[in-house]
């Protein structure tokens, strides 16, 4: 226990340095803005910025990039209560009965809940990670590689279970992801695979180059087509002072709320977006009166928006502690930490305990911050969506350039960003995510190698990953999804809570 | 993009069955030189072989998937080609600046960019390119410290 405390001190000690807290306001400013502004989500936002992190301290680099992730689910919800367009899809719900509740003048309420209950799940999760942390990397450093490879098979069929559309296509973006992840010289054999003699390909595609295309460019692409011009009428805010009545509905979905996301959010291929559709579905079931839900009911803003934050913060505890992304957005998070040199997994507590836990203590102080900035300053970001598209486009594309271009002044990094951008707009018009293939590209080289190490320790027998214990547990709880996404009737079920979202 | 022609006939899933089979193709191609090595110790072929299977088998189920599916899944629309523009804008991008500087292929983007998205005003678009030119040099060159060449 004093263990425990030691940490979260050593934590706010680094956290509350002049410089990252700067950037953990830059973080969670940029989220809230993002979040507020339809037609950048915070996956396109975080690739934009790798390149930038190449020159800040790592610290300060994760506080950020981790600031923009749940600064953008603070700001998704206001867009969506004020002007019922969900600024990110993980708000999607929010529109439902927050907008309800705005039209009846309690925008103001609406407001004040999600905040309160969205810092809430915050602190929980927050707290729900120091306690986690230890217990979990300390069974990660048993891990052999065995053990790994089915962690990582495990990992990506279970984000692939609960990602949206069909699961065939999110597999087969899993494993070309991983093929476009082996293109490069072979760190075993010293061999070029698929590199044509091109000396940029050398070190493999660029992760930072693969994203901004991928997320950032194929987005505009996707924009563009359809259009998003809005005409909104913003609704008055009102008082932000909840009844005592709405105290009373409200504290008990914030409650479950917290609990549903921070259990999603840890899970592969949960996190935000399906934290909040699975509390609103909860809710609306064990309400006595679920007629009020799309009518102004409180409980169906504060469970979502609640569990919305948990499950974007305790997304990050299969990162931190098993060096395992569990969503696309982690994907990138473990690009940053790659490009300032650092392998993300269970030895990160040990040898970097300042950058551990100051990037969980930012998060507390990041909530903190995201209250302050949401509620009194209301106005402001209100006053964001009057920017039209016309000129968000150009310096969206701008930032992509540029960013490709300054990482490593390399002409070919920014041809294959407009190509990657292509490819990307393609697949999602034929109902391919790209997520789950960034997910695949991140895992793929720990795939291989750790095949490879463990049937050379087996002597070439595969019967290794079925006799470690650990390895044939992960192994069979993965053969479970797989048939868990084969039965059609989970697929229906599926279809049913992701539809008209998407990421 | 070939199959333009019929587009009521040619749905996302049939697309995404035959890109998944092309590129197992390619995979399976580019790792043809590669030696695949052997169970005890995997060459570099191995794992691109592994995946060329798989996204083939991938590829098959969803074409039969389409084809033998009674509900019609959803049908390609092909897509409007001004907001390529956007990418055309990338690679002249790329291509400007190092011959021009950073100030000509800024320009060159912002300007097909806002082509992309529709209508132009002249003025306007001068105005943005001139305000996120300083941006971009205020936060990458003078903040960041990049060695970005802003001209020739």
């Amino acid at each position: 226990m004093t263990d425990l405390l030691s940490h979260i001190a050593l934590g706010f000690g680094v956290a509350v340095t002049p410089v990252n807290l700067f950037y953990c306001l830059l973080g969670v400013t940029l989220g809230t803005m993002i979040g507020i502004l339809p037609g950048i989500g915070p996956s396109a936002t975080v690739a934009l910025l790798l390149p930038i992190t190449y020159t800040m301290p790592d610290t300060a680099a994760l506080i950020m990039l981790a600031g923009i992730f749940y600064g953008a689910q603070y700001g998704g919800s206001t867009t969506a209560i004020l002007v019922n367009l969900p600024g990110e899809s993980s708000s999607v719900v929010t529109c439902l009965d927050g907008y309800a509740m705005a039209r009846q003048g309690r925008a103001g309420v609406a407001l004040a809940t999600a905040a309160l209950g969205s810092f809430f799940a915050g602190t929980v999760a927050t707290v729900l990670i120091v306690v986690v942390a230890k217990p979990l990397s300390a069974v990660a450093l048993a891990f052999g590689p065995a053990d790994y490879f089915s962690l990582v098979i495990f990992g990506l069929l279970f984000a692939v279970l609960l990602s949206s559309g069909s699961p065939i296509k999110a597999v087969g973006m899993v494993a070309f992801g991983i093929g476009l992840s082996l293109v490069g010289i072979d760190p075993t054999s010293g061999e070029q695979r698929f590199t044509f003699g091109m000396a940029e390909l050398f070190d493999g595609i660029d992760f930072v180059v693969l994203a901004i295309g991928l997320l950032g460019v194929s987005e505009i692409l996707i924009n563009l087509q359809q259009g998003v011009e809005r005409d909104i009428g913003t609704a008055k805010t009102g008082s932000f002072m909840p009844t005592r009545q709405d105290l009373r509905q409200a504290f008990p979905a914030v409650l479950r709320g917290t609990a549903l996301g921070s259990f999603l959010g840890v899970l592969p291929g949960g996190g935000a977006i399906m934290s909040s559709f699975a509390s609103y579905a909860l809710e609306k079931k064990i309400s006595k009166n679920p007629a009020r839900f799309g009518n102004g009911a409180i409980e169906g803003l504060a469970g979502p928006e609640s569990a919305n934050n948990a499950g974007a913060q305790t997304s990050f505890i299969p990162l931190l502690t098993l060096g395992i992304p569990a969503n696309g957005l982690m994907a990138l998070m473990v690009g940053a930490m790659m490009i300032q040199g650092i392998t993300p997994g269970p030895e990160v507590m040990q040898s970097r305990p300042d950058l551990f836990w100051g990037l969980i203590a930012s998060m507390w102080l990041g909530n903190l911050m995201l209250l302050v900035l949401n509620l009194p300053l209301i106005g402001i970001w209100v006053r964001l969506l009057g920017i039209p598209y016309r000129f968000l486009c150009p310096a969206i594309l701008m930032f992509c350039a540029i960013g490709a271009y300054g990482f490593s002044y390399s002409i070919v990094d920014v041809l294959f960003c407009g190509i990657f951008g292509i490819v990307g707009f393609f697949l999602r018009k034929i109902g391919c995510e790209p997520a789950p293939l960034v997910l695949g590209f991140v895992l793929g080289p720990l795939l291989e190698q750790n095949m490879r190490l463990s049937l050379l320790i087996s002597q070439g027998s595969f019967s290794t990953f079925v006799t470690h214990p650990i390895s044939a547990a992960l192994l069979s709880l993965s053969v479970i999804v797989v048939i868990m996404m084969a039965l059609p009737a989970v697929m229906r079920r599926r279809e049913v809570v992701f539809q008209g979202d998407e990421d | 993009m070939s199959d333009k022609k019929s587009p009521s006939k040619v749905t996302a899933n049939m697309l995404s069955g035959v890109f998944f089979v092309l590129v197992a193709a390619c995979f399976y191609v580019g790792s043809r030189n590669l030696g695949m090595g052997t169970n005890f110790q995997p060459g570099p072929g191995y794992m691109p072989t592994i995946i060329a299977a798989l996204m083939l088998c991938l590829g098959i189920l969803l074409l039969a998937q389409d084809f033998w599916s009674e509900t019609q899944s959803e049908a390609w629309v092909a897509p409007k080609v001004r907001p390529f523009l956007a990418v055309a804008g990338i690679i002249g991008f790329a291509l400007l600046i190092e011959r021009v500087g950073f100030l000509g292929a800024a320009l060159f983007l912002i300007v097909l960019a806002c082509i992309a998205y529709g209508r132009i005003r002249p003025l306007e678009v001068l105005l943005l390119a001139a305000a996120l030119i300083a941006a971009c040099i205020l936060i990458f060159v003078v903040g960041l410290g990049q060695r970005i060449p802003l001209l020739p």
